[in-house]
């Protein structure tokens, strides 16, 4: 069962393929002169391919062309893959997670074939994503530090789910392992959905989820403890922050960058991020993403790529602790 | 002697694909049995196809052979290598022309095929199938790829 | 009297022309692309999703249903016609059905198909509407204990449909098991058997498994002899069922129905499943059982019923939990999300219209299946009357780039070529491809289950029969294990003792 391919609009489509026959290649003067292409590193319909949505619809907005592509296989390496061997003229464009670009260098055993820092042209942070710690509501506690305690008091006893080894929900985790000093038992599921199901059932007590299954809070299905976001949410106010819950600075890795592939011209790379700045800063664009927890950030690509190397610093650390926690 | 040459070399075959996984996971972590490694479960699974293979192997012995029917080798090998020509040249040369060479090298499959019939429904199926694909479902694929100059 | 009410609304919202529109959309281009091999309902949904943000919440959703289960639908033609299921649910549709074509009897093939899908689908939608809070609670006593005792139950009964050796049939599953287990394990981040193809780091495309051990492999068979096809389609008879194919239908229509309706809540495999235990359900009560795989309508009715009820029922934990079960309810999440709807438990209660007008456009939708294809059966059989020169060019075509179209990886189309050399020397030497294609759709999952209950056990199989409801799935496996093999090795000796005469 997987994946999709790239969903486009009939009308781009017309025009990409008559313009991909009539303009063998176009001058950086009059970019963009064709399509642009936006490969994802996610199949459609998860955070990352919101990200890219958005994307495509702030640079439409100002006369750019964009075919959405997404290539979920293999974690996003062969999105990043395919983007780092195009041809460095602004006309395939890479919107990924952090996973492929900060995470599976140290982690996979088989290392991805580039090297995010090197092979890619960062352009712009796009979103940050808050966490919420959830609890099973059986769990009698209702505070994360009570959650703390409560862990401390029964190490190897209480599970906690993910959506994967590897993947935020669980990287998060052996942050959070680390940083309070408690013993969880991490249980990978499949999905999100999964693991948050789990996380109701009581397989697991705890858990990281994104902010869309604060709903499950809102019906008393699991309990949410905390929220790494900078403000309290405006849809579960009374949930709060880590700084406010004791765990001051504790973020979760679920952010989302634009890039290139490696040697983009300068003028182009400053070109695209001011049309994706001006974009994100919309009104309007800015009331939808903050709906569901996103935090638009339009950085410069300078930003970026001090950004892309401070987390691959940090993701290697918590890895390495890891990998000794589960043998 | 009678041997069922069908059953020895369906149990071959199985031996010799488990034997395969059993090689390719050599060294996989097996694990404990409250945290499994990704070496606990397909040893054992390997180790029952080459069991099961060898029940049929054996099995086959005194038994009446039968026969496996006719084989057209040209419809073999030419059904097998259109996909193969479709992903080789689909990135290169874009889907109309890689289209044409892949149904044009599948027709070839039949044994009333001519080239010139060949050609007329490699054309005619391509051409088809970019209106369906291409206008009709969106399908972000060039017609024309970067060998050609697209 | 709340559930009148609520279906008052649900109608309502559902009999609006444009609703109507956006629920017949959705429904042809799902019977469409299912017919096409390899494109499949979650490729479309995802190449259509950006048009959706164009319509408001209820028609997205009312669309992209309709295209779930109009593929579910469509998938069946192919499979009937051309030995190509179109999802994994209907291969079990292709061994009676395409038996039938073979014998000129497509037309009343896909009118059972599309009967049986319209009654289960009803009954189906009425349990959605009825009791779908109930049944998610339901759903969720099924943790991985469950599962794991419920995948051994699939992989047995898969054993037993088949028509071959007992042992070959055996053989298939395991090796599917194993062809399941390439790619990255989840539960390390290790590759596994992947040669170092960074290609298979998500495992062995099931597309590109069902094309070429399906379709490349019927390719095939159908060249070796090339007048034995021509035999076939001169003598079609009749496009519709007769009264005694109607009398040989209902029952197994019905238990499909029940069946289906059953497995479709369980997340992953449900419908799947459902297929296959419909199928071996008929099978073993059946006072004529070698008729299966011959040419049994029940053996088209039993399964296509089952999958169609499951494909409603799957709806259930999305709808009322706001928890996806398979990629395209997750893409149905994701649009709604982008919409500005986050769903969740309280979906019901804050977008009834939404929640009904769904629900009910979900029978409309079936009806109009039904309206669509009864017509239609005339046109497809049609279709065989195809010089088969030109056909198996266009299934290579349409295959091809339906595989193209889920990753856009080369890779995948390779894998075609070599499955279907393997489909073709298994074939030849008596093995039939299901239990391969069953055990490759379960057995991650069996893994997967088994390593998660043994974590949450702490290393204790006693949690597979502490759990009453594992216990009773691993009783009934081993029930339907024994009265498999019992016969076959009767027989076998059966067979040793008339040779030695």
């Amino acid at each position: 069962m997987r994946k999709p391919c790239a969903p486009i609009q009939f009308a781009v489509l017309l025009a990409a393929a008559l313009s991909l026959q009539a303009l063998p290649a176009a001058a950086q003067a009059n970019f963009p002169g064709k399509p642009v292409r936006i490969i994802v590193a996610t199949a459609a319909g998860g955070p990352t391919d919101y990200n890219a949505r958005l994307v495509a619809e702030v640079l439409q907005r100002v006369g750019y062309q964009v075919v959405v592509d997404n290539r979920g296989a293999a974690g996003g390496v062969l999105a990043v893959q395919a983007v780092t061997k195009s041809a460095p003229d602004g006309y395939t464009l890479l919107v990924s997670h952090a996973s492929p670009i900060v995470i599976f260098q140290s982690l996979l055993p088989e290392k991805p074939p580039y090297d995010a820092l090197k092979d890619l042209t960062p352009i712009s942070h796009l979103s940050n994503v808050a966490t919420i710690a959830l609890v099973n509501p059986e769990v009698p506690v209702k505070t994360l530090q009570e959650f703390i305690a409560y862990a401390k008091a029964r190490p190897g006893q209480l599970n906690y789910s993910s959506t994967g080894t590897g993947n935020m929900p669980h990287l998060t985790g052996e942050r959070f392992k680390m940083r309070t000093g408690v013993d969880l038992v991490h249980v990978p599921y499949n999905s999100a959905p999964q693991a948050l199901t789990a996380i109701i059932t009581g397989e697991a007590a705890f858990g990281f989820q994104s902010p869309d299954s604060l709903e499950q809070y809102k019906a008393g299905k699991v309990r949410a403890l905390a929220t790494s976001a900078k403000k309290r949410l405006s849809n579960a106010p009374d949930v709060p922050t880590m700084d406010e819950a004791g765990l001051p600075g504790f973020t979760s890795g679920a952010w989302y960058g634009l890039y290139g592939p490696a040697n983009m011209p300068k003028p182009l790379v400053d070109k695209i991020q001011a049309d994706v700045a001006k974009g994100l800063a919309q009104p309007d664009v800015i009331e939808r993403a903050t709906k569901f927890g996103f935090e638009l950030i339009a950085s410069t690509p300078e930003q970026l790529a001090a950004h892309m190397r401070s987390e691959v610093k940090s993701w290697s650390g918590v890895i390495e602790a890891a990998k000794i926690q589960m043998k | 002697m009678l041997v069922n040459w069908k059953d020895t070399a369906t149990g071959g075959i199985f031996i010799a694909l488990g034997a395969w996984f059993l090689f390719a996971g050599y060294g996989l972590e097996r694990g404990t049995l409250s945290r499994m490694g990704p070496g606990f479960f397909s040893p054992i699974l390997a180790g029952i196809l080459i069991l099961l293979g060898a029940f049929i192997a054996l099995r086959s012995i005194g038994v009446r052979p039968d026969s496996i029917g006719a084989v057209s080798w040209r419809a073999v090998l030419f059904t097998c290598a259109a996909p193969i020509i479709f992903g080789s040249t689909i990135v290169g040369l874009g889907l109309a022309p890689s289209l044409v060479l892949t149904v044009f090298c599948a027709a070839l499959a039949s044994r009333h095929m001519s080239v010139l019939r060949a050609a007329v429904v490699s054309l005619s199926l391509a051409a088809f199938c970019v209106v369906l694909f291409s206008y009709g479902l969106g399908l972000p694929v060039p017609l024309i790829g970067p060998w050609l100059g697209g | 009297m709340d559930i009148l009410n609520n279906l008052g609304i649900g109608f309502s919202i559902a009999l609006q022309p444009s609703k109507l529109l956006y629920c017949f959309v959705g429904t042809l281009v799902g019977t469409l692309i299912g017919v096409l091999p390899g494109i499949g309902p979650t490729a479309t949904i995802a190449m259509l999703l950006p048009l959706t943000f164009a319509l408001d919440p209820t028609s997205a959703l009312i669309m992209m249903a309709g295209i779930y289960y109009g593929a579910q639908y469509g998938g069946s033609i192919t499979a009937i016609l051309i030995n190509l299921p179109g999802e994994s649910s209907s291969a079990v549709t292709a061994l009676d059905g395409y038996q039938m074509a073979r014998q000129g009897r497509a037309g009343p093939a896909l009118a059972t198909a599309a009967l049986g899908s319209f009654f289960a689908g009803t009954v189906a939608t009425l349990i959605v509407a009825v009791a779908a809070p109930p049944l998610s609670a339901v759903a969720l006593k099924f943790g991985p204990p469950e599962y794991f005792s419920l995948m051994v139950l699939g992989l047995v009964a898969s054993v037993i449909i088949a028509s071959g050796a007992i042992s070959k049939a055996l053989g298939m599953v395991v090796l599917g098991i194993l062809l399941g287990l390439v790619g990255t394990d989840r539960y390390t981040a290790t590759p596994r058997f992947t040669m170092g193809f960074f290609e298979l780091a998500d495992g062995i495309e099931i597309i590109s498994i069902a094309v070429g051990m399906f379709g490349l492999t019927e390719i095939m068979r159908n060249l070796e002899d090339e007048k034995t096809r021509d035999v076939m389609i001169t003598r079609v008879t009749g496009l519709m069922p007769t009264r005694e194919d109607i009398r040989a239908m209902t029952a197994p229509i019905l238990r499909g129905t029940v069946i289906g309706s059953a497995l479709g809540i369980l997340p992953g495999g449900g419908a799947v499943l459902s297929s296959f235990a419909a199928y071996m359900v008929e099978k073993k009560v059946s006072k004529t059982p070698e008729r299966f795989g011959k040419g049994a309508i029940e053996g088209v009715a039993a399964p296509e019923s089952a999958n169609n009820a499951a494909a409603q029922t799957s709806f259930i934990p999305m709808l009322t939990l706001g928890l996806p079960i398979n990629a395209v309810s997750a893409l149905m999440i994701g649009a709604m999300i982008m919409q500005g709807i986050v769903p969740g438990p309280n979906i019901v209660v804050e977008q009834p219209t939404l929640f009904w007008g769904v629900i009910v456009s979900m029978w409309v939708g079936n009806l109009m299946l039904v309206l669509l294809n009864l017509p239609l059966v005339g046109i497809w059989v049609k279709l065989l009357s195809v010089p088969y020169y030109v056909l198996f060019p266009a299934i290579v075509a349409f295959s091809t780039i339906g595989v193209f179209s889920v990753n856009s990886n080369a890779f995948d189309l390779y894998s075609i070529s070599v499955f279907g050399l393997l489909g073709y020397l298994l074939i030849k030497l008596g093995c039939e491809p299901v239990p391969l294609l069953l055990g490759f759709v379960l057995g991650p999952m069996l893994e997967d289950q088994l390593r998660r209950s043994m974590i949450l056990s702490r290393g204790s199989a006693a949690i597979f029969f502490d759990r009453p409801i594992s216990l009773t799935f691993l009783v009934i496996a081993l029930a339907v294990f024994c009265m498999g093999i019992i016969p076959s090795i009767r027989q076998k000796r059966e067979e040793v003792f008339s040779e030695a005469d």
